[in-house]
């Protein structure tokens, strides 16, 4: 469950630390990334979540998330663009799981 | 938007990031990706799948081999997708057990426990993966076969 973030009110910023108080750290990203879309914002990708302790002693996983704005799907347009660009200018090669099926991992 | 937890098969993200036979069907699912319209988790062995898939791409005895600043490139933009790459061990023993009971390759079982755990659907563009896990975990989807429009 989400217990905090900071700053408390959120509506009109465009970072925020979500603090949830679940016992593992899976189940808090579960937590903070059910608040970020609930609320407009998305966790940064991190799996190793950070953890603080309140002055009364709970222990909490927290983690940073952003709003999804405008500014960012522009970066993720132009990231995208160039994908295809490179992947265009690529010949042709074999599928990859043809490929994964023949290495040794 | 809700919270959508989807696991990318590294082979379908490959596909999208080298030009491939399934790279049209694939591109949109990195769309979604980048554009965090959906929140993408994968098991750490996805990483070595990458690398190894990308080893291939510069083999001389391959048709058409890629070269080095090619394959430097499509490493660069794999690391920086946003995904959450979620550790494996704890997985290891559930992974194992799919193998012995299901027959699900060791390395996929790792990509299935792992949507399990998030209730994440499974998108993939391998048939063997999808034929093996559909049995078990009816939410895999092979986009070859479905049409991305109709889904998503």
């Amino acid at each position: 469950m989400v217990i905090q973030t900071q700053p408390e009110e959120t509506s009109n910023i465009d970072l925020v630390m979500v603090s949830s108080d679940a016992t593992d750290n899976v189940s808090a990203i579960r937590d903070i990334d059910k608040w970020a879309r609930d609320n407009g914002f998305v966790r940064s990708n991190e799996y190793h979540l950070g953890r603080r302790q309140t002055a009364d002693g709970k222990m909490l996983f927290f983690s940073p998330c952003y709003r999804l704005d405008e500014s960012f799907r522009r970066a993720a347009e132009t990231d995208l663009a160039r994908i295809r660009a490179n992947r265009q200018k690529m010949p042709l090669t074999a599928s990859s799981d043809e490929l994964l099926r023949e290495s040794v991992v | 938007m809700p919270l959508r937890y989807v696991v990318p098969d590294t082979c379908a993200i490959a596909a999208s990031l080298y030009n491939e036979l399934h790279s049209s069907v694939t591109d949109p699912m990195l769309q979604s990706i980048r554009l965090r319209t959906v929140d993408a988790v994968a098991p750490t062995s996805g990483l070595t799948e990458f690398l190894n898939i990308s080893r291939r791409k510069l083999d001389l005895n391959a048709v058409n081999p890629l070269s080095h600043s090619a394959v430097d490139s499509a490493v660069a933009e794999f690391m920086s997708l946003p995904i959450t790459w979620v550790d494996i061990e704890p997985y290891a023993e559930e992974a194992w057990r799919l193998h012995r009971v299901h027959k699900i390759e060791t390395g996929d079982a790792f990509f299935v426990t792992i949507a399990m755990e998030f209730s994440a659907e499974i998108w993939t563009v391998d048939n063997q993966f999808t034929a093996t896990t559909k049995i078990m975990y009816e939410n895999i989807y092979d986009l070859k076969v479905l049409p991305w429009r109709d889904r998503y």
